[in-house]
């Protein structure tokens, strides 16, 4: 019982800890939260008081009222939902072929897309404005979701993680008459859940973010996502805070969803008995 | 051959998720038009394909911002014009308000769009735009409309070479709103008008409580306010040979003032303060700033006391001024036609309805010289009747338009004319926070903002 | 029999290329059209004269003339070496606190679930309010840190992001608070392919916890090390959001002023299009030269 109980208030006492520095980090959010219930000259006021003085729920009524803002989100929905269906098709296929499979000009093509990681992309945003008009695709969606369904970057991060995976395993079945595609879909993939998880959590987070393209290529009110639908709350010479952070909280409530909901997969001992280098 | 098979099948069915969404996106086309457009939208509807045959209403698209975008009193204007002429209006938005929203205009006008109407909030934009060809020139549209600018906008009208660009909407100045109920509990009478700087300074330190938090004066970190003094007094941002005036003794005075407003007078809370955020622009409302030196759209704000709440009335007067700067400083707005336009008539037809009533939806002195005189106080009394009784026509009137002060423009307008304001305000924010002395500062802006107008030079000439 | 296999060995290989292709073709396609192509041509733009609203009228090559200029303009270079500033600070203070806070958040804790997620929080915060409340803390006059120093006699606070010398810094650390998210995932997702078995193992001999980091975790793990390191060079260097956040866009003065910041005004502030992107590829190429170095230097550390 002794060890026990000792392991027990060790874990108590770590959990405490790790409250601790949650309750740090969550302090913006908080105050986000806060601010939209506070009235608009008020936000800015003693910003440590975190129940306003009066509160306000104007800001939410609003919103609720707003005749658009809940078809940005519904767009956000779609948008995102595709980007992430797309990205994963296109990404963890090159994944694979850049790492576990041998052709002429692979590591060539390679160098190319991790160098285009180093380029900032707002500077491409006249040349991108020119592609999509060239393509009769301005104002349309679509401009975010191909913007965005290539990133490189998890190219570079499944390459990084599939190398990992023993060759062993995918020659065996190879020389058994499996298919490529079959090893990637039955043997890589579910050997690679946690950063696939990865993959598609920040995906979501980042196409829910995504803000640049959609400023810049979409122009009809109704089309807009609701990242660039807050910069729609102004003032006469700047933002309506309190506004903007209700719809801000508002929005961000899918990133918390899937970052709470993908945690279960970020587990020692998921998996691994698979993998013996 | 199995594996060929499977990879054209997830590819047909990526080409069909394509294919629903872009399904989708054309219904959204059609039915989520704008608010102006909904009724015509419907019968367009019906046979997009034949879009080309069917006649189609007339129709013209606008760019606006996002307050624009958002705004009751836009709205109201935009439906106004639709209902009195029949034309459709589109909005095409820019999010943000101000500079934000011009950065996108800057690219989408470049790709050669053909958005009829494009607004220029501010001087330097509509230098930059009319001087850069990318607005249509309007001299010859007026003579075939018989439209007599001339007429109706005087001396607001601005010419390039001869040539009219855009129209003004109005303009913008600037004023000075006290908080009544501080100046009753310190005992000090209400300012009246026709006042110097001086005098705004004494009269803010009566009225000064630091033990209660109150400052006398609020201003805030633009740009503007680091050389207001000069602009006042009309001194030009730019010498003869193009280079910039800011060695002058008038733009040096205005740094000077603006820090010991703070520092000296200790009435106003610092550079610092402000951008540090811990006061912000709108800090007047919550009831600890005596007097608040700002543009006269501020008293939407003050009436708009359901987002805006505050517990005292406010008060409103003319602006200070310097002998010998007997003037009032402010921004006029003006709207301009696409080049790359399709509809110009349509387009006409808009730019002259949103400069000619712009004055009755938003309440600013307008911009012309051709309308009675009482026209102006039916928009005032609207404007008084909101205040809650904090002030009336003769108020408003006084503080706006019937005064002794002339007009100049607030902003420095002419090359490389964004540089100068950057620059004005990194240099002036080092010599606020006390890291540069004054003549280093002046020093600075000056070398640089010539440097940056060579680069101008050079680079247009390559 | 051994004509067969070496046959079946080259069909293998020519599948394998075949498949190859087909894998990676509908990602460079889409990545070709909608990624290089305007790279490419924001790339042919640095050399041309479209550094105006009406250049476009005349648009025309002018060889160097923008990359000459850059090096003659102080306010350029002096960016550059503050983003080098920026990402020394950022990638070492990155690597050291995401790879702690993986190891500590993979941990078995109560309610780890709900932990977890308030600590990812600030990643996907509004930045008004990320700003606001950092703006807040570090407040010179009366915010908690000045307070704190206080007490303990400090005379001459600091400004924090006030000061001509310490914004950068501190908007260095603040931007390693607010997307240190990502970098922690990354490495917790990597953390649970080290196999619990080499945990066990190592007990048993006796290996203490940092023994068992430095022996066991960290080479499991160091190719993903070496991605956060490269991909939070990359984010260090091309990050200016943040920036426009905290100083008001790169304040006080241009103490703030970053590399990837200045471009941004020069395109969309200024308009001078051409001259931006010059200032974009001469930053690309400083990228890519630190990143080929790391790549050159892995060898030495990373266990494939």
């Amino acid at each position: 019982m002794g060890p026990l109980l000792k392991n027990k208030l060790k874990k108590i006492i770590y959990s405490v800890l790790m409250a601790l520095i949650g309750a740090i980090t969550v302090m913006p959010f908080v105050f986000m939260v806060s601010a939209a219930f506070k009235h608009e000259a008020a936000v800015f006021v003693n910003p440590l008081r975190i129940i306003p003085e009066k509160i306000n729920y104007n800001s939410f009524s609003h919103l609720f009222s707003h005749d658009m803002y809940f078809k940005w989100y519904l767009n956000t929905i779609i948008m995102v939902s595709i980007t992430l269906a797309l990205r994963f098709f296109l990404v963890t296929t090159a994944a694979y072929a850049f790492s576990r499979l041998n052709f002429k000009g692979r590591d060539l093509i390679f160098i190319v897309l991790i160098s285009t990681m180093m380029v900032t992309p707002d500077t491409t945003v006249v040349a991108r404005y020119l592609v999509f008009d060239y393509l009769n695709l301005i104002d349309s969606q679509w401009t975010v979701i191909l913007t965005s369904i290539v990133d490189v970057f998890f190219i570079f991060l499944l390459r990084q993680f599939f190398i990992t995976i023993p060759h062993s395993l995918s020659e065996a079945a190879i020389i058994d008459g499996c298919s490529h595609f079959k090893v990637y879909y039955s043997i890589i993939l579910p050997l690679s859940k946690p950063v696939l998880i990865t993959m598609i959590l920040f995906t979501f987070i980042w196409a829910w973010n995504e803000f640049v393209s959609a400023y810049v290529f979409i122009s009809s009110r109704e089309k807009q996502m609701v990242s660039v639908g807050l910069q729609y709350f102004q003032g006469e010479v700047g933002p309506k805070y309190s506004l903007q952070m209700a719809a801000a909280s508002l929005a961000v409530i899918p990133c918390i969803l899937i970052f709470a909901f993908t945690q279960k997969y970020f587990v020692q001992g998921m998996i691994g008995s698979g993998i013996k280098g | 051959m199995k594996l060929k098979f499977r990879v054209i099948v997830s590819l047909l069915l990526a080409v069909m998720i394509l294919g629903l969404f872009a399904g989708c996106n054309k219904d959204s086309k059609t039915d989520g038009n704008d608010e102006e457009s909904q009724k015509p939208a419907k019968s367009s509807q019906k046979a997009p394909t034949e879009k080309e045959t069917e006649k189609k209403p007339e129709m013209v698209t606008v760019f606006v911002d996002s307050k624009d975008a958002e705004d009751g009193n836009s709205k109201k204007l935009r439906e106004d014009f639709t209902a009195r002429t029949g034309i459709e209006i589109k909005l095409n938005v820019l999010p943000g308000v101000g500079q934000e929203a011009y950065k996108k205009l800057d690219i989408v006008l470049l790709s050669g769009d053909e958005t009829d109407i494009v607004f220029l909030n501010q001087p330097v934009i509509q230098h930059k735009y009319a001087s850069t060809g990318l607005l249509m020139g309007l001299n010859q549209l007026f003579k075939d409309k018989k439209y007599d600018a001339e007429k109706i906008y005087g001396k607001f009208l601005k010419k390039y070479d001869g040539e009219i660009f855009y129209l003004p909407n109005g303009a913008t100045v600037w004023a000075v709103f006290y908080n009544k109920k501080i100046f009753d509990e310190a005992k000090v009478p209400y300012p009246e008008g026709e006042w110097t700087w001086a005098e705004y300074i004494e009269t803010a330190k009566k009225v000064t409580d630091h033990e209660k938090g109150i400052y006398g004066s609020n201003m805030f970190n633009w740009d503007y306010y680091l050389y207001m003094i000069a602009r006042q007094k009309n001194v030009t941002g730019y010498k003869a040979d193009g280079t910039s005036n800011f060695d002058a003794p008038e733009y040096k005075e205005s740094l000077k003032f603006y820090k010991e407003l703070s520092s000296v007078h200790k009435v106003q809370p610092s550079w610092l303060d402000y951008s540090s955020k811990k006061y912000a622009w709108n800090e007047f409302v919550n009831g600890k700033m005596a007097m608040q030196y700002f543009g006269t759209w501020f008293v939407n704000i003050l009436n708009d006391t359901e987002t805006y709440p505050r517990d005292f009335d406010y008060g409103i007067v003319q602006p200070p001024a310097n002998p010998g700067a007997k003037n009032n400083v402010g921004v006029s707005g003006a709207y301009g036609i696409n080049k790359n336009t399709e509809n110009p008539d349509a387009a006409f037809e808009y730019l002259k309805f949103v400069v000619e009533n712009w004055y009755k939806y938003f309440g600013s002195p307008p911009a012309r010289v051709d309308l009675p005189d009482d026209e102006m106080d039916k928009v005032i009394k609207t404007i008084a009747e909101k205040s809650g009784g904090s002030i009336t026509v003769e108020d408003y009137k006084k503080a706006v338009i019937d005064n002794d002060l002339g007009f100049v423009d607030e902003k420095i307008v002419g090359e490389a004319a964004a540089q100068y304001s950057s620059v004005i305000k990194q240099e002036g924010e080092r010599y606020l926070v006390g890291e540069i002395g004054l003549d280093e500062a002046v020093k600075n802006i000056k070398n640089k903002v010539d440097e940056a107008i060579k680069t101008e030079r050079e680079q247009s000439e390559e | 029999m051994s004509r067969m296999l070496s046959d079946l060995k080259i069909s293998l290989k020519h599948q394998e290329a075949i498949t190859g292709y087909i894998f990676m073709i509908p990602f460079v396609l889409v990545f070709l059209v909608f990624q290089f192509i305007p790279i490419f041509m924001s790339f042919i733009l640095s050399f041309m004269n479209f550094n105006s609203l009406n250049a476009v009228e005349k648009l025309r090559f002018i060889g160097l003339a923008n990359f000459i200029r850059v090096f003659k303009d102080t306010t350029a270079i002096d960016s550059y070496l503050r983003s080098f500033q920026f990402s020394l600070i950022f990638v070492t203070g990155m690597l050291f606190s995401s790879l702690f806070m993986a190891i500590l958040l993979n941990r078995k804790f109560y309610f780890r679930r709900t932990i977890r997620t308030m600590i990812y929080l600030p990643y996907v915060s509004n930045i008004i309010a990320i700003s606001m409340v950092w703006r807040i803390i570090l407040e010179p006059k009366k915010g908690p840190v000045n307070t704190i120093l206080s007490i303990f006699g400090s005379e001459n606070l600091p400004l924090w992001l006030n000061s001509t010398k310490l914004s950068l810094p501190t908007v260095s650390i603040i931007n390693i608070w607010v997307i240190m998210a990502f970098q922690t995932i990354i490495f917790l997702s990597s953390l649970q392919n080290v196999p619990n078995e080499l945990y066990e193992s190592s007990k048993i001999d006796g290996t203490g916890l940092f023994g068992r980091i430095f022996y066991v975790t960290l080479p499991m793990i160091s190719p993903t090390i070496f991605l956060v390191i490269v991909v939070s060079i990359i984010i260090s260097f091309k990050n200016y959001a943040i920036v426009l956040g905290l100083t008001n866009g790169g304040g006080p003065g241009t103490s703030s002023r970053v590399i990837a910041l200045n471009i941004y005004e020069e395109a969309f502030t200024f308009n001078k299009y051409s001259y931006a992107s010059a200032q974009a590829v001469l930053l690309f190429i400083v990228i890519l030269i630190v990143t080929i170095i790391q790549w050159k230097g892995q060898k030495k550390w990373v266990h494939y």
